[in-house]
């Protein structure tokens, strides 16, 4: 098989060997994202939807310098699936409901979630990947290409503000 | 006594303490009610955050990041500055947000599931026909084109077999492709004395062949008009100074491969020249050709347009310079077809067997 850049190349000018060999080195890879959401029935169709949308242009879109064709393939499969849960109404990555219920609960719940959203883009995101993701700070430096301390430090600043918030609004 | 601070109780909670410090945290715990208080408080604080990963279905927004953008941000090609516009959107957007961690997560995981090969297959030819259904619908569309844009007689006479020139395109550009019952079995391409001219011609009239083994001149003869040539190449253009044939009738040419006086080989064949008013119709669509892009479509399109008109060996000549951009069974079925009309089964054979290769080969 061809390197990637060549058989990229290939591709976009719609060579059928290039493609039918993109089509041998990267099914098996759509394949296990679609087991990843337990998406067991819709397995071909979404390997199917995932290669007619690289067809209908997303080849075109993609551009090599940016990032590896495999992570490209990835997104796109998690894109459908995710897309595939939203559209049957699945939640995704469920939490338990607190079994408290009296309004002093629910108002602090509310106010969190204001005060969530009016942080920064970076704490906001750190906080979900936490809180909604269970990541490590690891892993959440590596997603968001950050070190180590930095996810620390913004992590620890944004709860110590949502602290204060939640305590002021109360005692207010 | 002495306390834990705030962030080292987040630190506990979070799993981020080491072996030794957890250790140590734990059995304070036990012996501090200030500190058991407060980890408390901040787990309390915790549950509230939590449960608002229920508060709101992921919606798609209108302005959701493309799959380049997530690519991209995943592998950390980005500026600050546009790293910055993503996390603003991702920290908003539940939908590109989780697919940024489903990606993250499956890289991470690495777990691959082997796919079954008549699902790869089915997959294969899928696409096979997609690009050839949108290839044909592009040259329909520019032959479309091009009847349009040619004046007023002309269109007339194009109308005439436009619709012959739609179905070639039609029955080339499809999966699977029809193919020719070989005559002569597997055929390696060095082994045919290719020539040419055969059929319908215009000038310059080309003679071309294959160099024979042992030969160290060729001669050319035309016995109607008593031309002969004599060269060491093999390769003869002939324009209207050379030769004034008149147009319609078939004329005889015969070439000899020699070595010093011996004739080693031999062979003969016909061709007619196309008349005057074909010529002005061929040139007139040239013209109108000249802005069909990319160079791939105009020579298929022109070859399929000489091939109508019967002019079988410079409609060869286009379709191998398309081939040659971009080798595709389609195109070699075209060439095959335009052997077998001028009954060159060795030649039909080779590129009928092109149909069946990787288009890559």
């Amino acid at each position: 098989m061809k390197d990637n850049l060549t058989l990229i190349k290939l591709v976009k000018e719609g060579n059928e060997g290039a493609w039918c060999d993109l089509v041998k080195k990267y099914s098996q890879l759509i394949w296990s994202v679609t087991s990843k959401y337990s998406l067991f029935n819709n397995k071909e169709d979404i390997c199917q939807d995932v290669f007619k949308r690289l067809l209908d242009g997303g080849i075109d879109k993609y551009d090599p310098q940016k990032a590896s064709i495999s992570t490209y393939i990835i997104t796109l499969t998690t894109w459908i699936c995710i897309d595939i849960l939203r559209k049957n109404k699945t939640t995704f990555a469920p939490v338990p409901l607190t079994q408290e219920t009296n309004i002093e609960n629910h108002q602090k719940i509310d106010i969190m979630e204001t005060e969530i959203e009016k942080l920064s883009s970076e704490q906001k995101l750190i906080i979900k990947l936490k809180y909604f993701h269970k990541k490590s700070y690891s892993e959440i430096a590596k997603i968001m290409d950050r070190d180590y301390h930095f996810v620390k430090n913004t992590l620890f600043n944004a709860r110590k503000h949502l602290k204060k918030k939640l305590i002021k609004k109360f005692e207010d | 006594m002495m306390h834990f601070s705030e962030e080292d109780i987040f630190l506990y909670c979070d799993n981020e303490l080491s072996s030794e410090q957890m250790k140590t945290f734990k059995t304070h715990l036990k012996n501090c009610k200030f500190c058991a208080k407060h980890l408390e408080n901040i787990k309390k604080h915790n549950k509230f955050i939590m449960v608002l990963n229920n508060s709101h279905m992921f919606n798609k927004q209108a302005d959701c990041l493309t799959e380049m953008q997530i690519s991209s941000y995943i592998e950390g090609n980005l500026s600050i500055n546009t790293r910055k516009i993503i996390e603003e959107h991702l920290s908003n957007c539940k939908f590109c947000f989780n697919t940024v961690v489903g990606v993250m997560d499956f890289i991470k995981e690495g777990i691959i599931e082997e796919i079954p090969s008549n699902i790869v297959e089915n997959l294969s030819k899928k696409i096979i026909k997609k690009l050839r259904s949108d290839k044909k619908n592009v040259l329909l569309k520019k032959l479309a084109f091009l009847r349009k844009s040619l004046p007023g007689y002309m269109k007339n006479i194009f109308e005439g077999f436009s619709s012959s020139i739609e179905n070639k395109i039609n029955n080339s550009f499809i999966y699977p492709l029809q193919s020719f019952s070989p005559v002569f079995g597997e055929h390696d391409i060095e082994n045919i004395i290719t020539i040419s001219p055969f059929g319908k011609v215009r000038y310059p009239v080309i003679f071309e062949w294959l160099p024979y083994e042992e030969a160290d001149k060729y001669i050319l003869f035309l016995e109607e008009i008593s031309f002969s040539r004599i060269t060491n190449r093999t390769r003869i253009e002939l324009s209207q100074e050379d030769i004034n044939i008149d147009c319609g009738g078939d004329i005889m040419w015969n070439l000899k491969a020699q070595r010093e006086e011996e004739v080693i080989y031999e062979v003969s064949g016909f061709f007619s020249l196309i008349s005057d008013e074909s010529l002005k119709e061929i040139s007139l669509i040239e013209e109108h050709l000249v802005s069909v892009k990319p160079e791939e479509d105009r020579l298929i399109l022109f070859g399929a347009i000489l091939e109508e008109m019967e002019l079988f060996i410079e409609a060869i000549h286009k379709y191998k310079g398309a081939y040659t951009v971009s080798p595709n069974q389609c195109i070699a079925y075209r060439i095959a077809c335009c052997y077998d009309r001028l009954e060159l089964e060795d030649l039909r054979d080779y590129w009928n067997q092109q149909t069946f290769s990787n288009a890559d080969d």
